[in-house]
């Protein structure tokens, strides 16, 4: 209460403003902010050395695991962002020591799309996850009977991330810096995952938290809600984790702070949630070489750049999206190759053959409007065609131009 | 215990020491969630812990990060409430005294503009003087001062007047 003096009649509205009850901090605030602060201070450190040094926590593993165990067994959980924050900075300490991880699960998705596409309306695919933590960290994504994604390193073209599709002859390799974003590299390593949902703790940006504690194991249940914008289109709501609202359940073995099961829900609406990630197994430290990483066989697979270079003019380049459609439709009715070599170009070898036998023919009913959705770079074109065999079918064309020419290619939706 | 070159972390438990309950009641006050309120003071407390810039007015700093953080919890409380509402669980019966007293003084202050309610929660609330206040919230003392009472000034006339 303030000593100061107003006058009579703004102390009556003073009085009403004034708390008629003492309002306080939990007594151990104090004590937790110190401790988190010096935790902060020590996961600072260590995510500013370089990562060549990461031998060095492997082998302070000794010292560093008991520090967790204490930490783990004196958890006082007083908010849930709070403990929350106390299980991820563990865990990536945990995370530290780990050699190699292999992921087993279960993925609502298609099993040729990208492999971050998720849709909660799929089937579970069985996916399996590699890692080997070294310098630089060594991967393989592959979806069953699916596609495949991995990273082995520099080899004679570059330092690339190779992918194709089970079945077809063609793949695609991509800059391994350009390649592996925010997303990916998160879901790769549990480290960066952790660290991911430790800032989202800390700052509270529209996730909640609930914290299960099973004795020897915590759960810590995170809602978490959609990125980028949908106000034009709801077109990529819900169909990865980023562009979804999810329900992400990690559990924590209490005596190492490792992750040893994930599952996470995407929110569809107020009265239906739909599990899209589901781990089997999560193992740490199993022997695993550069060699073992990729199960299928791909010596067979003719691999091409992602990263388009156009030479010379382009009459894909410099117009809307919506005229690049026509343009892309009209060549495909007539298998016109001048535009479809570009138009095409993410879709090689024996996926271009099943391209031309569907859609060759083709007439064109109506071409609408070019929307923009969550965080997908291009856009998307719904447009209605009457195929030769007669059929009609719409179409929700991917087109993307985020190429140094700005040049429009089809990236999906056929 | 280093934190950084700058504050250590004897420095950050004087501060916490001076300034953590003025702190909680500010937030508390704001956001009507001890819960929240906490959290909001831990993350402006973590985050002078580790800057490695000079602060030349803690407690400005802190209040304005409380500040910041307070405005984010209600944002993100009105943009997902759908979510919000499924996640809420009922409050313990000792909290449930607080949060209608907070109700009761937000229903109060939700009928003055922002800059006014603003300084009259720093005023009452989190017992700083107009000087403070005017540090904090870099304007003129008789800004703040104006602010306070045309605020009060409004409130008389609604409810006494």
């Amino acid at each position: 209460m303030k000593t100061q003096e107003y006058n009579p009649q703004d102390e009556q509205i003073i009085q009403m403003l004034t708390p008629n009850i003492e309002v306080k901090p939990s007594a151990d605030l104090k004590a937790r902010i110190l401790k988190a602060a010096a935790e902060q201070n020590k996961v600072a450190e260590q995510t500013a050395k370089p990562r060549k040094r990461r031998l060095g926590y492997w082998l302070g593993a000794a010292t560093s695991m008991a520090a967790v165990v204490a930490i783990a067994i004196t958890f006082m959980l007083n908010t849930p962002a709070y403990a929350a924050r106390r299980y991820f900075t563990n865990a990536i300490i945990a995370a530290n020591e780990v050699k190699t991880m292999i992921f087993k699960g279960k993925v609502r998705t298609k099993a040729d799309e990208p492999i971050d596409y998720i849709n909660p309306e799929c089937d579970f695919v069985p996916a399996t996850i590699k890692v080997i933590y070294d310098e630089p960290m060594l991967w393989s994504i592959e979806k069953e009977d699916g596609r495949t994604i991995f990273y082995k390193g520099a080899d004679e073209r570059g330092n690339n991330v190779y992918q194709w599709v089970q079945g077809f002859d063609s793949g695609w390799y991509a800059s391994h810096a350009g390649y592996v974003g925010d997303e990916l590299e998160v879901f790769l390593n549990p480290r960066l995952l952790l660290e991911a949902e430790k800032k989202a703790a800390a700052w509270q940006r529209g996730s909640r938290y609930e914290i299960i504690d099973n004795g020897v194991s915590v759960e810590v249940k995170v809602t978490t809600m959609a990125q980028g914008d949908y106000s034009e289109s709801a077109n990529m709501l819900n169909t990865s984790l980023a562009e979804a609202n999810t329900v992400r359940m990690y559990t924590f073995d209490k005596a190492s702070g490792r992750l040893t099961k994930l599952r996470i829900d995407m929110v569809i609406s107020s009265e239906l949630q739909k599990t899209v990630i589901e781990s089997e197994s999560i193992t740490y430290d199993e022997p695993l070489t550069a060699a073992e990483l990729v199960d299928s066989d791909y010596s067979n697979i003719s691999f091409q750049s992602v990263n388009y270079q156009q030479s010379g003019s382009s009459p894909l380049a410099g117009i809307t999206a919506n005229k690049a459609a026509k343009i892309i439709l009209s060549a495909m009715s007539s298998w016109d190759t001048t535009i479809l070599d570009t138009a095409l170009y993410f879709f090689n070898g024996d996926v271009r053959d099943v391209v031309k036998r569907k859609y060759e023919g083709l007439q064109i009913v109506s071409i609408g409007k070019p929307t923009k959705s969550g965080l997908y770079p291009g856009r998307f074109v719904k447009c209605k065609i009457i195929l030769a065999n007669g059929t009609e079918e719409t179409l929700n064309l991917a087109l993307r131009n985020d190429n140094s020419a700005e040049v429009w290619l089809l990236d999906g939706g056929i | 215990m280093k934190l950084n070159q700058t504050i250590d972390a004897e420095q950050l438990a004087e501060w916490i020491d001076l300034y953590q309950d003025q702190l909680f009641r500010y937030a508390f006050f704001r956001i009507g969630s001890k819960e929240d309120a906490e959290d909001v003071v831990q993350d402006a407390f973590l985050k002078i812990a580790a800057t490695t810039a000079h602060i030349a007015n803690p407690r400005a700093y802190l209040f304005r990060t409380v500040g910041n953080g307070c405005v984010d919890v209600i944002r993100n409380k009105v943009k997902f409430s759908p979510i919000e509402e499924r996640m809420t669980t009922p409050s313990p019966s000792d909290e449930r005294e607080e949060q209608e007293e907070f109700r009761r003084i937000d229903q109060l202050l939700r009928k003055l503009p922002e800059q006014q309610s603003e300084v009259i929660r720093l005023h009452i609330h989190a017992n700083l003087k107009f000087t403070e206040i005017a540090d904090i919230l870099e304007q003129p003392v008789t800004t703040i001062k104006s602010r306070f009472a045309s605020g009060i000034e409004k409130l008389r006339k609604q409810f006494i007047n």
